[in-house]
């Protein structure tokens, strides 16, 4: 690990769609999968490459974004204040429900907590006011009730409907 | 959680995942998503559930406030000459800090029983027993209102008619002592509701009678607190009595009460659990209002208990 006076170190990680990335290390330690692979290998030389199949180059971009930025308010003592708020809003707004659903995997696969907490919060606000039908477009789910439970489920949330978002 | 531990709530996220997602939705959309399909269904209706979003710190508390009605409005100047005034549930979330209004009891469409008792319990309101809003009569009803469906049930009716006892609540149960029967008789007696098995029990008696005694949960004791006897209306206690949920045993305890002064909506618990009067804690309170504790606000008690036109937070 890097000592004092050596140059900053940086880790290499490579996606599943063979892409190399080249990432400050504290920002790569937020990641518990690379941090335990150096744990565990301790000898690892300084350009070792750590194997990442299960994530593809777009979402490790996009999270290796979010952590730096992260990391940042750490050093700077920002963490909790509107500053990381105002970062996270931002940071979301631009995504698609999709790219949220790839980010999640991959934050789940790389396990990061603080993403992960960031991201299904995201999605539950995103469900929040949205219509039945909406959020089984959203994420896939097949309506599995008979059409006599569909009747009488229906019935218990339909007035519930009022306020509900067009999209 | 255990039944759906290994199914998918969103398809190709793991199950964590997924859980995380549907605990950090809030309960006004709990509703609308219980009809997304059927294992999100049997998650949200789930009391384990309920506890799962608790322990993870996704719950939070609301005010819920008995207020007059008045053609279809808070009233701020209380009744007409002639006219009876009618009550309604308001909630007070202060994440929003919006103020909204439950819909009606099914039975009492046009105002709640009068003085019915509150409780708050596991996501749910309870209110039970209080005057037929017409005949004055004492009731018997119990009613629970699943804040996250948004739905009143009816309760199995409370064993005896009882006004003015004390209510608290604890791990999905709802204490109730003291109070005065139909014939203005005080009493002693205390009853527990098992909001899930629907179920009355009886509680060993109270040290004394206590009408007009005020309820409030502290840790693990349900506290009755002051009250008076038939024989002497109005001189109100001292002392309190506490029940013990692990034990199940009352403790008498002297001298937490200012003796004559009305516990009713006016009990509190203070700093390291000690019992406080709110009308007394700020002078801006004025006298005859009550209090709710929220969290760290100085206002009120969970989904609490109060009674009030106008309460300004």
């Amino acid at each position: 690990m890097s000592k004092l006076g050596q140059a900053k170190r940086i880790i290499f990680l490579k996606t599943a769609d063979g892409q190399l990335f080249e990432v400050d290390e504290p920002v790569a330690m937020e990641f518990e999968i690379v941090k335990s692979f150096f744990d565990e290998n301790e000898d690892a030389a300084d350009d070792t490459v750590v194997p990442l199949p299960n994530v593809s180059a777009e979402p490790l971009a996009g999270i290796i974004e979010f952590c730096k930025a992260h990391v940042e308010f750490r050093a700077n003592g920002a963490a909790g204040k509107d500053e990381v708020k105002k970062f996270n809003a931002e940071y979301i707004k631009e995504k698609s429900n999709e790219q949220l659903k790839e980010l999640i995997l991959a934050a789940n696969y790389l396990n990061i907590k603080e993403m992960l907490d960031f991201l299904t919060e995201t999605i539950a606000n995103r469900l929040k006011n949205k219509s039945v039908e909406y959020v089984r477009a959203f994420f896939g789910i097949e309506n599995d009730f008979t059409p006599q439970e569909e009747e009488a489920v229906r019935k218990e949330y339909e007035w519930a409907f009022e306020g509900v978002d067009e999209d | 959680m255990e039944a759906s531990e290994f199914t998918e709530l969103i398809p190709s996220l793991p199950h964590e995942l997924g859980l995380d997602c549907l605990t950090r939705l809030p309960y006004l959309s709990h509703r609308v998503a219980s009809g997304v399909c059927r294992r999100w269904r049997q998650l949200l209706l789930c009391r384990e559930f309920y506890h799962h979003r608790k322990q993870s710190g996704h719950t939070h508390q609301v005010a819920c406030l008995v207020q007059a009605l008045s053609g279809g409005k808070i009233s701020d100047d209380g009744p007409k000459p002639g006219e009876s005034l009618s009550y309604g549930l308001t909630v007070f979330d202060p994440v929003g800090r919006v103020w909204s209004r439950i819909d009606p009891v099914p039975e009492y469409p046009n105002g709640l029983p009068l003085f019915c008792q509150l409780a708050g319990c596991e996501g749910k309101l309870v209110v039970m027993g209080g005057w037929d809003p017409v005949s004055y009569d004492p009731v018997c009803d119990v009613f629970v209102y699943e804040f996250a469906m948004q739905r009143w049930r009816k309760g199995k009716d409370m064993p005896m008619k009882m006004s003015f006892f004390a209510v608290g609540s604890h791990s999905g149960r709802v204490y109730v002592a003291g109070g005065h029967d139909e014939n203005k008789n005080a009493l002693r007696t205390g009853w527990v509701f098992d909001l899930r098995l629907d179920e009355w029990t009886e509680l060993p008696q109270l040290s004394q009678e206590r009408d007009e005694c005020e309820g409030v949960v502290i840790g693990d004791g349900f506290w009755v607190v002051s009250g008076y006897g038939t024989e002497n209306q109005g001189a109100f206690d001292g002392s309190a009595d506490v029940y013990n949920f692990g034990l199940g045993q009352w403790r008498r305890v002297e001298g937490v009460w200012e003796p004559g002064r009305c516990p009713r909506s006016n009990v509190g618990v203070g700093k390291e659990g000690k019992l406080v009067n709110w009308s007394e804690l700020d002078p801006a309170i004025r006298a005859g209002s009550c209090g709710i504790m929220l969290g760290n606000m100085v206002v009120g008690n969970r989904v609490g208990v109060s009674r009030s036109s106008t309460w300004v937070l």
